[in-house]
């Protein structure tokens, strides 16, 4: 008789605790039901219908926005391998930039010098004014008429004559990596600056007295216990410069189907000549990667580990 | 300044008489307007912004129309013409159609259904004011008169004369040759020749320049078609400009107004302009001598640029906001509250009585107005047209480093695909 | 702490002092040229090849600019601090009872919905931005802020939910048990006694969802309004087919700076504490 009931209790009281919990984060879930999957799944459903040039909807398209002839994997003269490769670069050179010059100003940053306090908060520039004004300043600066940093570049004899820098798509595709890695540098660098103070004073002396030198040091004992803040830094750089977009397209004056493109831009592109059914095809492949990428992180730094 | 309000009062005052004589209803209050007056109902007018008054240059239309109206409430949203295009799809797809619409393109929406033809949001009268050539562009292919052009403008060769003569050109060049040997000698005084605007936002006026200047059209045999050999023809001299360095710098990526920056900066010997950019160099760069000439062809005949921007009525089912929009397009188009809307469009009228007063007061534009007789359009009552003129934006730069064939091939299977 | 010299030699006092003017430079010259540029005329920052200082500092921009017509620089900044301020109050609202919940009882479905907020936490509304102009598009004039509200909200809980959670669960259960015996009730608890000790950790998540949302342009660009638009979105219509207006562009962009940055050099402190404790550990 007991052996039956058991189960049952157990289920209730599982369910009275999980009922008991639901107030507590019904307004996260609502709000992730709400603005996170149901636009996926319209997105989803976009992607399968048909649209005039006006955004009208003319019905169910079957897999033409993806492979038909207007289709986003179809199109004709949109230059897949740039666009492919420009994306891979992108999250790669950029987050891997970032990283490295991160480490490195974050060390600088955590010794003691008059005048640190200001200079750390000059660090923090980039990301306290907004990306799409940081970017701005960039598309003013290289302009090859008008812009103030092709004069400089000029008068100090790095280029003979201005170039314009955001009139080639290729050029202009190399400014947004510099500037992305721009405007990621504050926030990576304070990560690991916090990293840096968590790495106990009293472990570093130990190496010392073992007479370990400076660089053995860093490799062998602060940058594994960066591990944590390098980790977080990295994921989240991933995943904001993957999805980056202003950064790309105002530094680039070129239209159509150039070879500039990431896959992200280019969904932007679509939307505007071809439609919402086309852009939500492309987005879709964006979507799934972004799955992928957290897939990895769940592989590599089971992150729901620490709060079981 | 001073001069021109001046003018513009006077005119105003005299074209308001006129009103009140031809007409004869006086914009008091003083006799019931036709059809009396309208139950409360709302109509929206969305248009662009076309120059610093654009905004204030409705609204005084507007609170004319609310003086034999008061119950019609009027809704103005204006927009930046970058993002126009976006706004009116985002507002069609809402369903929150404008009742008028002043945009450079009616042919999405007349194809699917959603406007009036703008002959029965017009009386006859109204329709009759407008200079038939130019009336002719809003009909559709199915011969519907779907839109009202509400401005028009023509683009001509602005040419510095200063530059011209130091170079040692003689005449404005008419005939491609003549183009060549001409930049030939400007450049050779380190300035660019040609501004060419072949990016993003004018590719599809170039590139309908040089294809007319070779004799072709984008339209053969009731089909847009863009790779023909006419299109060969033209990218092939504008590619022969590009590399003989007699246009600016980044032709592909280049728009007008950056053009006409250059130009007022005495770093560009000519280019294509219409009467606003060229209102701006009278007034700000007044040190900028130029004259006004035909657009250079193969043989020698003119060629002129001409635009049309339209009034659309979207359908919203709705018997009082249709009779308003009627009243209300009869009096924007009436020469009293026309005149002052045009004017700060910059740009040249449409109703045969402004042109005619216009031609004979408005020196500055004379060409400009001459030109009209000659002017082509592009086919923008074609529903492909917005296909071709995104490929064209999109690829017609890519001449810088391709071939004209590749160019046109590229810009004919984008057409394809996206129609 | 690093700062006694850190890993490496005390550094000559010269190498520092140089390498920290680079840095300086670096990570200023942006901003020096943004706030030059706006004191120039128009025919100054269009003049070819430009100069590098305005003839005399045209400060008349900074109120010409609110009466430009193509763009309205006080409605872009009013619309990008509502949506901010909003967007981070509601995160507040609905963050804090799940993290605290999350941290303190184990309860079935637990994991999963960490599981759920990890994942969100991956996506950018710039990846469902389709989806968002499909779910949104009908809502106008005001309620674009609303929307806007409450995308930035949704896209950046999960990293409040996630932070908050791991300080709310380094504070010892025993001063809510304290605190619960005396007869608060759950939610007060969570007012009265947990909230105070997580100080750090809520502001590195303000700091994270005001920034984010300040700086959020897929979806204000797609949702944008002629009337309601946030500045990301506004800013670069200075710069139409037919007006070239810098110097208005980069007063305006000077104007929507200085709260931020205020806003940064107030918890530049906490915000190492906040990431030690929270990001990092």
């Amino acid at each position: 008789m007991s052996l039956p009931v058991a189960p049952g209790r157990a289920r209730s009281r599982r369910r009275k605790e999980a009922l008991a919990a639901l107030p507590w984060l019904a307004p996260t879930l609502l709000l992730i039901a709400g603005v996170v999957i149901y636009p996926a799944y319209l997105m989803f459903w976009t992607a399968f219908q048909k649209y005039n040039s006006y955004g009208i909807l003319q019905g169910p398209a079957g897999w033409s926005n993806f492979f038909g002839k207007g289709g986003a994997f179809t199109f004709p003269t949109v230059p897949w391998t740039s666009v492919w490769t420009n994306t891979v670069i992108w999250v790669v050179v950029v987050v891997i930039m970032t990283l490295a010059l991160s480490l490195l100003l974050a060390q600088f940053l955590s010794k003691d010098f008059p005048g640190r306090k200001a200079l750390r908060l000059l660090v923090l520039l980039p990301w306290a004014c907004s990306v799409v004004l940081t970017t701005t300043v960039f598309r003013y600066g290289l302009q090859g008429d008008v812009g103030i940093f092709n004069r400089f570049l000029v008068d100090t004899g790095i280029l003979n004559v201005p170039y314009g820098f955001t009139k080639d798509p290729t050029a202009a595709f190399w400014v947004a990596v510099f500037v992305a890695i721009y405007v990621s540098l504050p926030f990576t660098t304070y990560t690991i600056l916090a990293g840096l103070q968590s790495v106990p004073n009293d472990i570093l002396e130990a190496a010392h007295v073992d007479g370990a030198n400076a660089v053995q040091r860093y490799w062998q004992v602060v940058f594994p216990m960066l591990r944590p803040a390098i980790a977080a830094a990295t994921l989240i750089n991933i995943i904001n410069v993957f999805n980056s977009l202003p950064i790309l397209t105002i530094l680039n004056d070129n239209g159509g189907y150039h070879t500039g493109h990431t896959t992200t831009t280019l969904i932007f592109q679509f939307k505007a000549q071809l439609g919402p059914g086309v852009a939500s095809a492309l987005s879709i492949a964006n979507f799934l990667f972004c799955l992928v990428v957290v897939a990895f992180y769940f592989w590599i730094v089971k992150p729901t580990k620490e709060v079981q | 300044m001073l001069a021109k309000l001046t003018k513009v009062t006077a005119i105003a005052a005299a074209s308001m008489f006129v009103l009140t004589a031809c007409t004869g209803t006086p914009s008091g209050t003083s006799s019931a307007p036709t059809g009396g007056q309208l139950p409360a109902t709302t109509i929206k007018i969305l248009a662009p912004n076309y120059g610093d008054t654009s905004k204030a240059d409705w609204e005084k239309i507007i609170a004319e129309f609310n003086k034999k109206q008061p119950n019609v409430k009027v809704e103005l949203q204006m927009e930046a013409w970058e993002t126009f295009t976006d706004k009116v799809k985002a507002r069609i797809q809402a369903n929150d159609l404008p009742d008028i619409l002043n945009d450079n393109a009616f042919a999405s929406e007349a194809t699917t259904g959603l406007l009036y033809p703008i002959t029965e949001v017009m009386s006859d009268s109204t329709v009759k004011s407008i200079e038939p050539s130019l009336l002719k562009n809003g009909v559709g292919p199915d011969g519907t008169q779907w839109a009202a052009p509400d401005i028009a403008s023509a683009r001509m060769m602005t040419i510095n004369t200063d530059i011209m003569s130091k170079a040692g050109v003689t005449a404005a060049p008419k005939t491609w040759a003549e183009m060549e040997a001409a930049c030939a000698k400007i450049v050779a005084t380190k300035v660019s020749c040609y501004g060419m605007p072949l990016g993003k936002e004018e590719a599809q006026v170039e590139s309908s320049l040089w294809l007319w200047g070779a004799g072709g059209d984008w339209v053969k045999d009731g089909q847009l078609v863009a790779n023909q050999p006419a299109a060969v023809e033209g990218f092939t001299e504008i590619k022969k400009l590009i590399d003989a360095k007699a246009t600016q710098p980044d032709p592909g990526a280049s728009n007008r107004q950056a053009v006409a920056d250059a130009f007022n900066q005495g770093k560009v010997a000519m280019y294509v302009t219409h009467s606003g950019l060229m209102a701006t160099t009278r007034k700000d760069f007044p040190k900028i001598k130029y004259t006004l000439s035909q657009i250079p062809s193969k043989d020698g005949s003119p060629v002129a640029f001409g635009v049309t921007d339209f009034i659309l009525a979207f359908n919203n089912k709705d018997a009082n906001r249709k009779e308003a929009t009627k009243q209300f397009l009869d009096l924007f188009y009436s020469d009293a509250m026309y005149e002052g809307w045009y004017k700060g469009t910059g740009l040249l009228p449409v109703t045969t009585s402004m042109i005619n007063a216009a031609k004979s007061t408005d020196a500055d534009n004379k060409d400009f107005y001459d030109s009209l007789s000659y002017v082509k359009f592009n086919p923008v009552s074609d529903p492909k047209w917005d296909a071709l003129k995104n490929a064209l934006q999109g690829t017609a730069g890519t001449i810088q480093k391709d071939s004209p064939e590749n160019v046109l091939k590229a810009v004919q299977e984008q057409l394809d695909a996206a129609s | 702490m690093a700062t006694k010299g850190g890993v490496f030699r005390k550094p000559n006092p010269w190498t520092t002092a140089i390498v920290a003017v680079i840095v300086a430079v670096f990570f200023s010259f942006p901003y020096v040229v943004m706030v030059i540029s706006s004191l120039k005329t128009r025919a100054e920052i269009t003049q070819q090849p430009p100069d590098y200082l305005p003839t005399s500092p045209q400060w008349v921009n900074y109120l010409d600019v609110w009466g430009y017509q193509a763009v309205d620089p006080g409605q872009a900044l009013l619309s990008s601090i509502v949506v901010a301020l909003g967007a981070t109050l509601l995160v507040l609202l609905v963050a804090t009872p799940a993290s605290y919940y999350v941290a303190r009882y184990r309860f079935p479905g637990r994991m999963a919905f960490l599981l759920l907020v990890l994942i969100t936490q991956m996506l950018q509304p710039t990846v469902l931005a389709i989806g968002l102009y499909v779910e949104f598009v009908q809502w106008k004039g005001y309620l674009v802020w609303l929307a806007l509200i409450l995308i930035n909200a949704a896209f950046n809980l999960s990293f409040a939910v996630w932070i908050m959670q791991s300080f709310f669960a380094s504070v010892p259960k025993e001063i809510d048990e304290a605190a619960m015996l005396d007869g608060l009730g759950r939610l007060q608890t969570m007012f009265k006694v947990s909230l105070p000790l997580v100080w750090p950790g809520i502001v590195t998540a303000i700091i994270f969802v005001f920034v984010n949302t300040w700086n959020e342009y897929a979806a204000a660009f797609v949702l944008r309004n002629d009337k309601l638009q946030t500045l990301p979105v506004a800013i670069p219509s200075f710069l139409g087919q037919y007006v070239k207006e810098w110097h208005f562009m980069f007063a305006t962009a000077v104007v929507a700076m200085i709260p931020v940055i205020i806003l940064f050099s107030m918890i530049e402190k906490r915000l190492i504490g906040g990431l030690t404790a929270g990001a990092v550990k």
